[in-house]
């Protein structure tokens, strides 16, 4: 008997007759209206996230001790691993990836049922019964379609190590990061789920959701940015996303949470929106549940899609019964979502959201329909018919140009209505700015249309976000009376007095400096191919790289044979002035499966970026150099994204959160 | 101004309604420019007439037939589940991490003749089937 399969196994197990009777125990308390059933029925939630936290735990465990009795360590693992490679392990593959993805829904909804269920007047055990559900629905996948639990059918001395295109740091965070954000979209839907079932269809839901929303729209985005870093730096090819159709599952789930964030604040202010906020949360939940799907089910080919299993009908299966549940849910309750108004005027802030809105759902519906474009198309003639990433740029390229636009005319316009006068006031500067730009630079030679708007959109958001810090920093200043803060101080100040609104604008700057760094890498990239032998040179962009000799180095551990480098040298006037060591690496169990090694040197002006695609026995090598301008502007603007992100989730220390009805003891029943 | 329009909100709906007509317009345009057919190298050898047309196809890289050209893959052979072969020719273009014989690639470029295609991009499909690679049983 295999011990640390039985425990696995055996926890797996416990945690679904946990999460079964939770949701049994939910359901019963909304039935009887017994507070007793409820509270066990929390307590199971709890308990099953006790039980998958100790499954992943044991898997963890096996990889440490090189376990390869269990199919899944042998398949992902070998004894020359480093640890932190075999915490890469432990998701690298189907049935892992999907135990990590359970663990942390559970963990997730077991912090929801310890601290927020027992304090909310409405729908709590509503929430607990579609805890429970959520729960079971994805442990029966772990349990029975995808266990990595199962015993080697042979005895193996050594594993087969991880795959590859997975031995890098790169690969310790993005996974993790992508999974966890999938994950999380399930506690804004349970809370909406529950709201809906329960009737309480105002903004109440809303301010119980809104941290788990931000939360799952921070990680989320954060493992995107992390994806394309490592797209980047180890994928080779000299871009940062391909449009495949992985990057597009877990792209997608992003774009309504996004709009979601928005449209909360219209609900909140003016009573419009409930049922569009709704459906947003119900079909970021279904886009990410489809995003398992995907990998999985070799519906689309992907660069990285896992092998095809008897999981992917299984998960098309719920993406199917989220929807049909959730349409049903919102037809019945349709009488209640009406609006409580209509729009004062259509130059107002919640017009513009609303367009935002309806822009962030367009490019998700691209993105969606290009994605499946090869299903549908098979469907209706018989022919699998791929769309390419000229498709996806033509297309969702405009859209985000205006997406960013709106960033600069929803900060500006007003609430409700925009006097004419008020409008030309707030809109002259930040217009004249972003003219004399354009001008400036169409002058300079920007004469790309789609790049001379991108560069327009982002400085008019540069230029309206640092306005509207300055004008809140004075009034931090004018309000400390005679002891003025400094400029710095009240700059800071600003967070604190409203994190989420000075937290969102840091993060607009992020997408402002984001958008420049892509357009600029993109548009004005340079390339060139070169064969070079020992000692020989090549001039590309006025810089001259020469071969300074092949070498080989034998490899340590993670699997590595050995690597070639070709190392180049790079001059600019007679000056070296940098130095690359792309190369290629050969790993012992898929040999002739070579690795890029990529050779980079990243500057804020622009980078240099080298890989080698052969070479011969005489150490002639061929090279393929980029040099992508302002591309470490990317991951400049991701980490402010982030930070403001950040800021904006960070728990309130200002006494407005008081009135928020999760936290009060008793309110009026719906 | 007629009754429809009459709301603030149904005059927003009518605009967006035009602005996804305009979308879905520049979608099915684009979409007509970047298409390929995804096939099989079997289903590739029933074609009438294929070439000048952009293809995809998906074939694992028969052992023996990389051509290379100062150390880079610039010819090789790909084969269907059944046996079936083409020729994929790729002077130039970045060659995927993990290439190599018996690799699973999906070709994309447009047919030059009965059985080749020229590719413009080759893509690895990377799979996590078990013993694919060669651990040492010890019993």
């Amino acid at each position: 008997m295999n011990v640390l399969a039985t425990v696995g196994a055996s926890a797996v197990l416990t945690a679904l007759g946990a999460s079964i009777f939770a949701g049994v125990a939910g359901v019963a308390a909304v039935r009887t209206r017994r507070g007793d059933l409820g509270a066990a029925g929390r307590r199971a939630v709890v308990v099953a996230a006790i039980f998958v936290t100790l499954a992943i735990g044991t898997l963890a465990t096996a990889l440490l001790r090189d376990d390869f009795s269990l199919a899944y360590v042998a398949s992902v693992s070998s004894a020359d691993m480093l640890p932190h490679m075999k915490w890469a392990a432990l998701y690298s593959s189907q049935a892992g990836s999907l135990l990590f993805w359970t663990w942390v829904t559970a963990v997730l909804l077991a912090v929801l049922a310890l601290r927020t269920l027992p304090r909310m007047a409405w729908g709590a055990n509503h929430a607990v019964a579609a805890s429970g559900i959520v729960l079971t629905a994805f442990l029966v996948a772990v349990a029975f379609l995808a266990s990595p639990f199962e015993v080697s059918r042979f005895d193996f001395a050594d594993g087969r190590g991880l795959n590859p295109l997975l031995v890098d740091r790169g690969m310790l965070v993005h996974p993790p990061m992508l999974l966890a954000g999938l994950a999380s979209t399930a506690v804004p839907f349970v809370i909406a789920g529950s709201a809906l079932v329960v009737g309480r269809t105002d903004d109440a839901w809303i301010r119980v959701a809104r941290p788990w929303v931000l939360f799952s729209w921070v990680v989320l985005s954060a493992g995107n940015f992390l994806g394309a870093w490592w797209a980047y730096t180890v994928l080779g090819w000299g871009g940062f996303w391909g449009w495949d159709p992985v990057e597009n599952s877990a792209l997608l789930p992003l774009l309504p949470l996004t709009a979601l964030l928005h449209s909360m604040m219209v609900q909140e202010r003016r009573g419009m929106l409930k049922s569009w906020n709704f459906g947003l949360v119900l079909a970021a939940f279904a886009l990410a549940v489809f995003g398992t799907f995907n990998v999985r089910s070799g519906l689309v080919a992907s660069v990285h899609s896992f092998a095809q299993s008897e999981v992917g009908p299984y998960f098309l299966g719920l993406v199917g019964l989220t929807l049909a549940a959730s349409a049903g849910l919102m037809a019945w309750r349709t009488p209640r979502l009406r609006a409580e108004g209509d729009f004062v005027s259509l130059a107002s802030r919640e017009t513009t959201l609303v367009v935002n809105n309806y822009v962030l759902i367009a490019i998700a519906l691209v993105v969606l329909g290009g994605t499946l474009f090869p299903v549908f198309s098979e469907l209706i003639n018989g022919s699998r018919i791929t769309v390419g990433p000229p498709f996806y740029n033509q297309v969702a390229g405009p859209l985000l140009i205006v997406l960013i636009t709106l960033i600069t005319v929803g900060t500006v316009m007003p609430w409700r209505q925009g006097a004419t006068a008020t409008l030309v006031r707030r809109f002259r500067a930040p217009v004249l700015v972003t003219v004399l730009a354009g001008v400036v630079l169409a002058v300079l030679g920007m004469h790309d249309p789609f790049a001379l708007a991108t560069t327009c959109a982002a400085v008019a958001v540069v230029t309206v976000t640092v306005r509207e810090y300055a004008i809140g920093a004075r009034g931090v200043r004018a309000s400390r009376g005679g002891g003025v803060a400094s400029w710095p101080g009240a700059f800071f100040g600003l967070f604190e007095r409203d994190q989420r609104r000075y937290g969102g604008y840091l993060v607009h700057i992020g997408v402002a400096i984001i958008a420049i760094g892509a357009m600029a890498s993109t548009v004005y990239q340079q390339q060139t191919r070169a064969s070079v032998g020992t000692g020989e040179s090549f001039e590309f962009a006025g810089m001259t790289f020469t071969n300074e000799g092949i070498f080989q180095r034998a490899g340590v551990a993670n699997g590595i044979d050995s690597e070639v480098i070709v190392p180049l040298s790079v001059s600019r006037d007679g000056e070296v002035i940098d130095h690359l060591e792309p190369g290629s690496r050969l790993f012992v169990n898929f040999s002739g499966q070579p690795m890029t090694i990529v050779g980079l040197h990243s500057t804020l002006t622009h980078d240099l970026y080298a890989f080698v695609e052969g070479w011969d026995e005489n150490g002639v090598a061929q090279v393929q150099v980029f040099v992508n301008p302002l591309l470490a502007w990317l991951w400049i603007g991701g980490a402010i994204y982030i930070v403001g992100g950040l800021i904006a989730f960070a728990p309130s220390r200002a006494p407005s959160t008081v009135r928020d009805e999760a936290t009060a003891p008793a309110a009026a029943r719906a | 101004m007629s009754g429809v329009l009459a709301s603030r909100r149904n005059r927003l709906i009518g605009v967006l309604l035009v602005a996804t007509i305009a979308i879905s317009a520049l979608a099915i345009s684009s979409a007509r420019s970047s298409l390929s057919y995804y096939v099989t190298p079997e289903e590739f050898a029933q074609e009438i007439d294929p070439v000048g047309h952009r293809w995809r196809v998906g074939g694992r890289v028969v052992d023996g037939t990389i051509v290379e050209e100062g150390g880079r893959p610039v010819r090789f052979d790909i084969a269907g589940e059944a046996g079936e072969r083409m020729t994929i020719s790729y002077p130039d273009g970045a060659i995927p991490n993990l290439f190599g014989p018996n690799a699973f690639v999906v070709v994309e470029g447009l047919a030059a003749g009965p059985g080749v295609i020229d590719a413009s991009s080759v893509i690895i499909k990377h799979e996590d089937e078990f013993l694919t690679g060669t651990p040492t049983p010890t019993s």
